[in-house]
């Protein structure tokens, strides 16, 4: 590693982007904090006032935003933990081609559209879509779960849960089989030296898993948005409709900060529990505590333990009489691996179910969009796709933009991360999260902090704009994937490469290249992917002209469902399943999700 | 007598591969029975056959006279010492050991005090509240054999326990794993690659080549009668000269390939195609010119020496063809060089004949 040496030329134009279009956007917005805003105009007295956060946080309107904000990132985690851990120990105990089957199952959501995503969910979750349907014909009655809270709560799981899966998975892969065996050995039950080996082991999993969760479904908007019908107001949605219809933008960026604030707390936590887990042998602190405390502890676990002894003494020598039928032990056990299936393929079911229903509903006769759809198989809303000339500009919009990226992320990211990984230099640490710091900050504030910095440089709803806000989130994803791609590099074939004569670019070129090129693929598969799927700061920025599908989509499912949604949500599944694949081909997906 | 009864066991994995391949062996109250054998072999697969972990394809685990073929690991009556000690990375020393006692329910007291006698048995007082990861090798290894001990299981299972111990540590808990055993009186069954540990701390060896027993006995017997060469070959060091038995005379006599007679003391069962067996400590260095009296001499040359301070390996190339290796012990040496001719010199009635 060089020391010393600030590599400059490698970060110059990564900063660039982000300077332009994070640091100093974000700058402005916290300035416009300070101002005084009029709601319903949208102009702005340039005198200093803490007038908008005292009203955020003292009125009681505001505050129970808060609450409802928490309280749903709340149920959303321990949704994806309830139903998350056993998809994570299904996940980790698999091999194989199941292994990648389940590797594609827990990707899918991740790497498709969240508008074609959440429609699928509306239909769903609708009022008379099958859940509801189920239950009229069960129990005679409907649930209205969209747009009300629970729907929001099972969106969120819905896309979310895979982050807290692949957490926990890895932590359990970690975890030897032998610890499971020797438990036995001694002779606990299966669940038993489950319970108290495997679970206290994958905690530090779960921990990281679900403050991730939390801080995104904190930050969703989105998913709030569409399932929430404009109806129930989350922090996100607030600073939508202040910065969009209300106009009062003093406000809207005393919100964003708060925002921003909770974000950056959840983060660091985070960061801290991540570090727990990426320890392999884990080191309790225990022995750090004072003697007395550890012994308090001690001393209150040994008499729980032998309160519940007797009680448990009783139980033990009941199930032993059980046992002596050697019948029953068969069933039960027959029974409980059933149950085991059954949820299993339920967990499956709920998190792929929305793709396929998206994608019958696009095959619809009728246009009204119901689940089951009426009037037979009809391609009409495929075909019409072509009759609608705005959608096929978006399209190319998208993919225009999206190529872009591309090229630029993947040499401005590429370019960085060489300079993080390689140079040791003072304030690196601080630089490395100044390159990162727009994936921990919640995209509805890069999309009004772009806006309005937009808006000032008369560069409102331009190409460039909307390309500048796609490449800050690009260019952080990129950096990340690349660097860690290349913090495992090996310099000795690069050293060997200059003992045998190559100079510095030719073995950049013939060496280093060639060896990270699975770092590179996931960071240009990234990159596109990010780009095509953006949809929040994008609604932001967009504007007549420079309307991207997904905001389009996004529009049009807020105004009403056009059956056309179906026909392009059902292509963004299918582009997302073929990206799985090339993954897969390419990568691997097992790989590829270590990389995320 | 017998604590644990192997009948007939087979064990095929997937379609073909046959890891087990019809095992009979019976375990006495009390021993220290030694599972021998290459990697491969299928020893380890045994282990974990009588553990629980692996279920037969066919046969049966009987234990104290009761049928345990079907029966779950966390019911048999085993307790097993993981070859990488499987110690819990989030539990003291003392949970550790405490876990079985845990399991079964028995008050805390109870727990502590047994608890206390263990880790004074395998030398590991004061220790208690450590954990896992601020233990050294040996260290670690004497808490999984705690753990395992205090469960009193009636058959403890060691899988290959020295083999991650350093070379001097693996001499020093050598005799303290026998000594512990001896002194419980436990039954036990260990598996090795290393013949030394096997000699040195089983009472019984069972040989294992091919998902087969080969052969089984104490080790003097294993040493000095091996039932076939792969024995020979696999315990201690043997030279082998291949040639056929013969009738010359009314007396037998072994007939090496280059033609060279050697009086041999056979019990007439192996007839035709045979190999003889010689330890290199059975065989003696002598001068080119020493003839035979009542042993047999083969003239040679020495080709390589190994000395290794306590004794010093001769490979002498025999006139007749095949390469053996003699041992000298101790003092006098006689310091024979790279090239000297001598002659291979051992008596009539040592070395072993076994079928080609």
């Amino acid at each position: 590693m060089r020391k010393g040496r600030i590599p400059t030329v490698l970060m110059v134009p990564g900063l660039c982007i982000l300077v332009l279009g994070f640091f100093v956007p974000l700058i402005l917005l916290f300035q416009l904090s300070w101002y005084q805003g009029a709601p319903g105009s949208g102009l702005v007295t340039k005198a200093l006032t803490t007038g908008n956060y005292t009203r955020l946080l003292g009125d009681v309107y505001y505050l129970k935003i808060f609450a409802r904000t928490f309280r749903i990132a709340l149920y959303a985690t321990l949704l994806s933990f309830v139903l998350g851990y056993p998809m994570a120990i299904m996940l980790a105990r698999s091999k194989g081609k199941a292994k990648t089957l389940l590797f594609a199952v827990v990707l899918t959501p991740l790497l498709t559209n969240v508008v074609a995503r959440t429609l699928g969910l509306m239909l769903l979750l609708g009022r008379h879509g099958p859940i509801n349907n189920l239950l009229a014909l069960l129990g005679g009655f409907r649930v209205t779960l969209v747009p009300n809270v629970p729907g929001i709560v099972i969106g969120l799981t819905q896309v979310f849960m895979p982050y807290f899966v692949l957490s926990v998975s890895s932590v359990l892969q970690n975890i030897d089989d032998s610890l499971v065996e020797a438990a036995r050995s001694l002779g606990s039950s299966r669940f038993r030296a489950f319970w108290k080996v495997v679970f206290p082991l994958s905690l530090p999993g779960v921990v990281a898993g679900s403050l991730f969760v939390f801080l995104l479904s904190f930050s969703a908007f989105v998913t709030p948005r569409i399932l929430g019908g404009g109806k129930i107001m989350v922090m996100t949605t607030l600073i939508y409709q202040q910065a969009m219809l209300i106009l009062d933008w003093p406000f809207t960026a005393a919100i964003g900060f708060v925002l921003l604030l909770i974000s950056l707390v959840l983060v660091t936590m985070y960061t801290r529990a991540l570090s727990g887990t990426e320890r392999r042998k884990v080191v309790p602190q225990g022995h750090r505590r004072c003697a007395c405390w550890s012994r308090a502890i001690r001393l209150a676990q040994d008499w729980y333990y032998d309160r519940t002894a007797a009680v448990g003494q009783r139980w033990g020598s009941f199930v032993r009489r059980w046992e002596g039928m050697r019948l029953s032990l068969h069933s039960v056990g027959l029974v409980t691996r059933i149950g085991g299936w059954t949820l299993k393929a339920l967990i499956i079911a709920f998190i792929l179910a929305p793709l396929p229903m998206v994608i019958i509903c696009s095959f619809s006769g009728s246009s009204l969009i119901t689940f089951p759809p009426r009037g037979g198989f009809s391609m009409q809303w495929y075909a019409g796709l072509l009759n609608r000339p705005e959608y096929i500009r978006s399209f190319l919009l998208s993919l225009q933009i999206a190529l872009m990226c591309v090229v630029i992320g993947v040499s401005t990211g590429t370019l960085a991360a060489l300079g993080l990984v390689r140079y040791r230099f003072p304030g690196k640490e601080v630089v490395r999260s100044l390159f990162l710091s727009p994936l921990m900050v919640p995209a509805v504030i890069v999309g009004i902090a772009l806006l309005r910095f937009l808006a000032m440089m008369g560069w409102s709803a331009t190409f460039g704009g909307v390309l500048l806000g796609h490449m800050v989130l690009v260019s952080a994803y990129v950096t990340r994937t690349v660097s860690a791609s290349l913090v495992g590099f090996d310099r000795s074939l690069e050293e060997a490469a200059h003992d045998l004569g190559a100079g510095a670019i030719y073995t950049f070129c013939r060496v280093t290249l060639p060896l990270i090129k699975p770092g590179l693929i996931a960071g240009a598969v990234f990159a596109f992917l990010v780009s095509f799927d953006e949809t929040t700061v994008s609604v932001f920025t967009t504007g007549p002209g420079t309307i991207t599908l997904p905001v389009r989509l996004f529009s049009q499912l807020e105004y009403g469902v056009d059956p056309t949604i179906t026909a392009i949500s059902g292509l963004m599944i299918v582009l997302a399943v073929l990206v799985l694949l090339l993954i897969d081909r390419v990568l691997g997906l097992e790989k590829f999700s270590g990389m995320r | 007598m017998a604590i644990v009864e192997l009948r007939s066991i087979v064990k095929v994995f997937g379609r073909k591969v046959r890891a087990l391949d019809g095992i009979t062996l019976a375990v006495r109250e009390g021993e220290m029975l030694c599972l021998l054998g290459p990697s491969g072999c299928g020893k380890t697969t045994l282990l974990r056959t009588v553990a629980g972990f692996e279920k037969p394809t066919a046969g049966h685990v009987v234990m104290n006279g009761k049928d345990m073929t079907n029966v779950p690991p966390e019911r048999r009556n085993t307790a097993l010492v993981f070859q990488n000690y499987a110690l819990f990375p989030h539990m003291t020393v003392f949970d550790n050991i405490a876990f079985g006692l845990k399991v079964k329910r028995w008050p805390i007291r109870e727990i502590r005090r047994v608890v206390q006698e263990t880790l004074q048995l395998v030398g590991m007082t004061s220790m208690e509240q450590r954990w896992v990861q601020q233990l050294s090798g040996g260290q670690q290894q004497r808490v999984a054999l705690a753990r395992a001990l205090v469960v009193s299981p009636a058959v403890l299972l060691l899988d290959e326990p020295l083999s991650n111990l350093d070379a001097k540590l693996r001499v020093e808990m050598r005799t303290h794993l026998k000594d512990i055993q001896r002194s419980v009186g436990i039954t036990a069954i260990f598996v090795t690659h290393d013949q030394v540990e096997a000699l040195t701390m089983a009472d019984r060896i069972a040989i294992m080549h091919q998902g087969q027993v080969i052969q089984v006995g104490f080790p003097h017997e294993v040493y000095n009668k091996p039932n076939c060469t792969f024995v020979a070959d696999f315990i201690g060091k043997s030279n082998f000269l291949h040639g056929r038995i013969d009738v010359v005379d009314r007396s037998e006599v072994f007939i090496l390939e280059c033609g060279e007679r050697v009086r041999v003391r056979s019990d007439g069962r192996i007839k035709g195609e045979a190999v003889l067996v010689l330890r290199p400590e059975q065989l003696n260095l002598v001068g080119p010119t020493v003839l035979p009296q009542e042993g047999n001499v083969l003239p040679g040359v020495i080709e390589h020496t190994e000395y290794l301070g306590e004794m010093v390996y001769y490979y002498v190339h025999l006139n007749a063809g095949p390469v053996v290796m003699t041992v000298e012990y101790g003092k006098p040496m006689r310091g024979w060089k790279n090239g000297d001719r001598v002659g291979v010199a051992w008596p009539a009635d040592t070395g072993m004949l076994l079928k080609a």
